[in-house]
């Protein structure tokens, strides 16, 4: 009934491009912010149907309509249970509904950026937040290796098993105990990595700068400008929503 | 006489880019020094092959080249480097950058950002280099390695020997003198190694300086001008590679001489000392 894997399939990594992937960072990196404060400013019900509903041209856009209905539907068993768990601690139905469609609206938003946006924009983006870039460029890096030390791991795996160590074998607690072995060489290996990385970035320069400059480039185009305004409509939208709505459906004051 | 003083004005302009003086480093926490009285000069248009065991002191030698010794690693050194005239105790390791590009052995562990083009812009971003310079600088690098095609590709999705001409061109694009290169193909198959070699020389032959620490002699000893052995951190036997190579001592160094090497011997055509199987064929035609 539950499916983990699926659930998750929405936070799938960077893919393909599409409209919204080739949006300037800033850009993204907005509207998954307007998508987040949206659900926030208010508990009703009606802000949180209106902030589903104006993602719909984000979903489309980043060609993320599949994965994320895919992704929803092998969640619906877990929507359900946490409908009622909030359902049993409030006696509110309304409520207990808004909670859960708060959680999916800003769950589509982060996967819509996450998965729109190549992780160095990312970097780029924490750069241009004035974020040291020290910090942006861990990030970077950090993503850089997942890859290389998840190798690694697997050749740890292998080298450890072929000498006849079984990893998947006993209870949980033997298992976490059996985990110890992959564990400590892939320390050691990491580190012996990091160790070298620093000597690389020595040679390459490495913060010698504080004027460091930037190669890419991001372009702001019409297409850009129509999103920000767009964002900062529905922004608008919401809080008059929010102040106006309470009168008109007495209903659903909450 | 007079020759003497002609040859003296000939050596003023041969341009000595690295000198190595009497230097002994030992690594902090470690008893046995790594280098001991390491004498060396390396001249412009050099192409400098070192060899020697794993542990002889070449990975060391190499750090000496561009300041990551003394600076980088803590230890006690004695004597002195000077790089282009300068002394690299006294200059910074990001400004010998701009001088030494040192590329190491592991391609996985110096590349640092996801993108090729990123990865070359990467040093002259540090270096504060406007974008445009950046720019022409990158398409400079890829068209001289020739990897053009591999612009805007993830460094993720590289191949081993992709990822080490990507290195490779990083270093470059900061145009150093010199380009110190520590084991470059120990972790590629035997085409992209080859590569390696070709591409070095194309680059020695551009004037660029090149110092690479190896162990297959077959691929680079016919392209370097010089070459010296090394065992337990001390020179043992520095000339050039086509007289070394046919030294008998150089096994006791535990370094086997190339096949073309033995071949010779084989067929008694070691005079001619021949270095590539091109020089074996003549000199087995001419016997």
């Amino acid at each position: 009934m539950i499916d983990p894997l699926s659930m998750l399939e929405i936070f799938r990594s960077y893919g393909r491009e599409s409209t919204y992937s080739k949006l300037n960072p800033v850009t993204k990196f907005f509207l998954f912010v307007v998508f987040i404060i949206i659900p926030l400013i208010s508990p009703s019900i009606f802000i949180q149907i209106f902030s589903l509903l104006m993602q719909i041209p984000l979903i489309i856009m980043s060609h993320s309509t599949n994965r994320i209905t895919r992704s929803l539907r092998a969640s619906t068993f877990f929507i359900i249970i946490l409908i009622i768990l909030n359902y049993l601690t409030t006696f509110n139905i309304i409520f207990s509904i808004s909670m859960v469609l708060r959680l999916i609206g800003m769950i589509i938003a982060s996967a819509i950026f996450m998965t729109g946006t190549d992780p160095a924009e990312i970097g780029d983006l924490l750069s241009k937040l004035r974020i040291p870039f020290q910090i942006s460029f861990s990030f970077v890096i950090a993503l850089r290796f997942i890859p290389v030390l998840a190798d690694d791991v697997m050749m740890i795996i292998t080298s450890q098993a072929s000498r006849g160590y079984e990893i998947e074998k006993g209870g949980f607690l033997e298992r976490v105990k059996r985990m110890i072995p992959i564990l400590i060489p892939m320390i050691i290996i990491a580190i012996r990595r990091g160790h070298q990385l620093a000597e690389a970035l020595e040679t390459k320069a490495f913060g010698v700068s504080d004027k460091r400059t930037s190669y890419m480039r991001y372009r702001v185009n019409l297409l850009d400008l129509l999103m920000v305004s767009y964002g900062l409509l529905i922004l608008i939208a919401g809080l008059l929503i929010v102040t106006t709505h309470l009168e008109i459906f007495p209903l659903l004051q909450l | 006489m007079g020759g003497i003083i002609i040859f003296f004005d000939i050596m003023k302009y041969v341009r000595k880019m690295i000198e190595i003086e009497g230097v002994t480093f030992t690594y902090e926490g470690s008893s046995k020094p790594a280098l001991s009285d390491v004498n060396l000069r390396i001249e412009e248009g050099d192409f400098l092959l070192v060899t020697g065991l794993s542990g002889s002191g070449k990975s060391t030698l190499l750090r000496l080249l561009n300041g990551l010794i003394p600076h980088f690693y803590r230890g006690k050194m004695e004597g002195r480097v000077l790089v282009d005239g300068i002394d690299t105790r006294e200059a910074s390791v990001a400004s010998l950058s701009k001088k030494v590009g040192l590329v190491f052995q592991n391609p996985d562990n110096q590349i640092v950002t996801l993108r090729v083009d990123r990865e070359i812009a990467f040093g002259l971003e540090n270096l504060g280099f406007p974008r445009e310079e950046i720019v022409r600088r990158i398409e400079e690098v890829l068209k001289k390695l020739r990897i053009e095609h591999l612009r805007y590709r993830p460094t993720n999705e590289l191949s081993g020997g992709e990822k080490q001409l990507v290195a490779i061109a990083s270093v470059l694009a900061m145009r150093p003198k010199i380009i110190a290169l520590d084991e470059p193909t120990s972790e590629l198959d035997p085409f992209s190694s080859a590569r390696i070699a070709y591409i070095l020389d194309i680059l020695n032959r551009e004037g660029i300086t090149v110092v690479v620490a190896e162990h297959k002699l077959d691929l680079f000893s016919p392209f370097a001008n010089k070459m010296i052995v090394m065992a337990n951190g001390h020179i043992v036997e520095q000339g050039s590679p086509r007289e070394l190579l046919y030294k008998k001592e150089l096994m006791i160094h535990g370094v086997r001489p190339p096949s073309v090497v033995k071949l010779s011997y084989e067929y008694g055509v070691s005079e001619n000392k021949p270095l590539t199987l091109g020089e074996l064929l003549v000199a087995l035609r001419g016997r």
